[in-house]
């Protein structure tokens, strides 16, 4: 048990230790650089993994213009939101989580929609390349994200970790839209949506740990 | 708005100050913050935890967290919404990372006088062997359920699973030997 004492000592220590700090830039300021990245990294891969073939098609077809229209924005915001949220009081700006919050509900309802209408066939199981696409396409930007959060010191690990796989899944869903030609649910749902889901399984068991100060 | 002058708007505009000078390497500024803040922690943290001796602890971790994070906070941002949420944060680490290796469910018989501070209301302090002693008249059965779930502080369903027996069950007989012992007890 601390006492008084302890008390003193430890503030006298603190102080006595205390050397001039660099403050942390502007969230906006440290995110932005990180989007511009992350979208060039998948421009990268998008380009090494080729674009599918009906893409010029497809982008006149508003309901896939929609999807990754909502994609991108849920990426953007997501990955703002745990710029402010690496931040003990988030700047006052926690609220900020509704924004990605409802467009990915947005999202899954447009999914669902999808889905009922098109029905759903469970494709055949076996390692297909979306899935390591998917890995190809998360791991780096999940990590560099992580990596930019851990300079601050968050007092919301689980949300934080939420956004931050919230920003990378919508930004892999996106890139994997864009490169793979099947758009059926029950492929999209396996190999493209299921290896955000295990990153998020992942990330959501190791938030407190991965964001400890 | 009108901004009225308050011992807490200068004392928050004082903090502000502090900190930022902190930032900048000001050791005298940062130990005045520290000493300044921790009646405040301590308010805090204080009225809402069930032992006392936790505070001292818990304002310990809010200092060091305060020193961790000190790049984080902004100037040009109060200094209160700031700390506050660190508090909080470190409150509720500490007490997560407490219940979960249930250490509110042990404690030592040396130390009499904890005992008498915090296991048992200290106006009734020795009472507890005569409720060990009234226990005894119970079936072995009811006694146990009794035990775990009162004095060793398992749930209904951890003392259900561990006697092989339904939730329900557990909760009427609890309940029953409860009635029971205040009624022996007066």
């Amino acid at each position: 048990m601390a006492d008084e004492k302890d008390i003193e000592a430890l503030i006298d220590d603190l102080s006595g230790e205390l050397k001039p700090v660099e403050l942390l830039a502007h969230p906006f300021l440290r995110v932005t650089p990180w989007i511009i990245i992350a979208f060039a990294y998948l421009a990268g891969v998008i380009h090494f993994l080729g674009l599918r073939m009906d893409l010029g098609d497809k982008l006149h077809e508003a309901p896939f213009v929609f999807e990754l229209g909502l994609a991108g924005f849920i990426a953007v915001t997501g990955a703002y939101c745990a710029g402010w949220l690496s931040i003990p009081d988030s700047r006052g700006q926690k609220w900020l989580v509704i924004i990605p919050s409802t467009m990915f509900a947005v999202f899954m309802f447009w999914i669902a929609c999808k889905t009922a209408s098109e029905g759903f066939l469970l494709p055949e199981m076996h390692w297909h390349h979306c899935f390591s696409d998917a890995l190809l396409m998360g791991f780096v930007p999940i990590a560099t994200l992580s990596m930019l959060v851990r300079r601050g010191a968050t007092t919301n690990p689980g949300w934080l970790a939420f956004m931050s796989i919230l920003s990378v899944g919508a930004l892999g869903w996106l890139a994997l839209r864009i490169t793979c030609g099947d758009d059926s649910a029950g492929h999209t749902m396996i190999f493209h949506f299921l290896p955000f889901v295990l990153f998020a399984a992942m990330l959501g068991a190791l938030a407190r740990r991965l964001y400890r100060w | 708005m009108v901004k009225v002058n308050s011992p807490a708007n200068d004392r928050e505009e004082m903090w502000q100050e502090w900190a930022s000078k902190a930032q900048d390497g000001d050791k005298a500024a940062y130990n005045l913050l520290l000493r300044d803040i921790v009646p405040y922690i301590r308010n805090f943290i204080g009225p809402r935890l069930a032992n006392p001796d936790w505070v001292d602890d818990i304002t310990q971790e809010v200092l060091i967290s305060v020193h961790k994070s000190l790049k984080t906070y902004s100037p040009d941002r109060p200094f209160k919404p700031w700390l506050s949420t660190i508090i909080s944060f470190r409150r509720t680490d500490f007490l997560r990372k407490h219940y979960s290796a249930r250490h509110d469910k042990q404690t030592t018989t040396d130390d009499m006088s904890f005992i008498r501070e915090h296991v048992t209301d200290s106006p009734f302090a020795g009472e507890l062997k005569d409720v060990e002693k009234a226990l005894e008249e119970f079936p072995e059965k009811q006694r146990k359920l009794f035990m775990l779930m009162k004095i060793e502080g398992y749930t209904a369903k951890e003392a259900a699973k561990q006697m092989d027996m339904s939730v329900s069950a557990v909760k009427v007989s609890v309940h029953r030997t409860t009635k029971k012992l205040k009624e022996m007890l007066g």
